[in-house]
């Protein structure tokens, strides 16, 4: 049966038949190199098994054991003003707040000027009360854009008044 | 050879009425379902993968998955399947033989 299949019988009629089931059969044969190819190209031939080998490695006992690992031994730094013991990943917000560089810290700043609170505890004070009431201080209104588009007309309804208004 | 020209038209003027009145997208499409069924075309993906693997993601080319796909492509259509096709092929041609007589 397999050798009738390559060449049926002596007819030539029956193999040019032969000749264009096969040719139907290369078209779709090229349509399955063609996206094959694209997805090889672009990196998504192996994704699925890249996928399932991903997923396994995540949910073996031995990755889990290593991920801990990892977070115990996270490099422990010191803050160079005020000497606290932190993880590293922790210091550059740490440090925002403790060395007055940060968005907060900057907008406390006027803050102490206005009230004269140059101490620690007054900062501190002042800080406590910003946090729970809100800025007691206007805040500026942002000048500079991200993009290019100018404001949008402001209305009438819900304008906010301004101090001097 | 004359003989083989003499066929070459022959099949010529089989595909010209084939993809004229349609019936040529219509036995693909006949096909494409059929290999849909049988998965075919997950088969036919795990040899390009292999291919790709042996050859190299920068390496490969089209070239070289035509050369290495087309002939696996052929084998793994099941008998039935081809069987069919020609039926259909058959069928059509003696159909339009008796319309234009």
């Amino acid at each position: 049966f397999q050798a009738n299949i390559a060449s049926p019988n002596s007819d030539n009629v029956n193999d040019d038949l032969w000749i264009i089931v096969n040719e139907l059969i290369d078209d779709l044969t090229m349509d399955t190199i063609f996206s094959c190819h694209m997805e090889a190209k672009m990196g998504l031939l192996m994704l699925d098994e890249e996928l399932a080998t991903l997923a396994q490695t995540e949910l073996s006992p031995v990755s889990t054991q290593r991920q801990q690992q990892q977070q115990q031994s996270a490099p422990i730094c010191r803050c160079p003003n005020c000497h606290r013991r932190l993880a590293a990943s922790r210091l550059a917000p740490h440090l925002e707040k403790c060395m007055g560089m940060g968005r907060l810290a900057s907008r406390r700043r006027p803050l102490q000027q206005c009230f004269g609170a140059s101490d620690a505890a007054a900062a501190a004070e002042l800080a406590a009360i910003e946090d729970s009431k809100g800025p007691l201080l206007p805040r500026k209104r942002r000048r500079c854009r991200r993009n290019s588009s100018p404001p949008p007309p402001q209305s009438s309804v819900g304008r906010r008044r301004t101090a001097g208004s | 050879m004359e003989l083989d020209e003499k066929r070459a038209r022959v099949r010529a003027q089989v595909n010209q009425r084939l993809i004229q009145s349609g019936e040529r997208e219509r036995l693909k499409e006949l096909l494409r379902t059929r290999l849909n069924e049988c998965g075919w075309r997950e088969k036919l993906k795990q040899h390009c993968k292999e291919i790709v693997r042996q050859k190299g993601l920068e390496q490969i080319t089209v070239d070289d998955l035509v050369a290495e796909i087309t002939p696996k492509g052929r084998a793994l259509v099941p008998d039935e399947v081809k069987k069919e096709l020609l039926q259909r092929i058959k069928a059509f041609l003696a159909q339009t033989t008796a319309d234009e007589k």
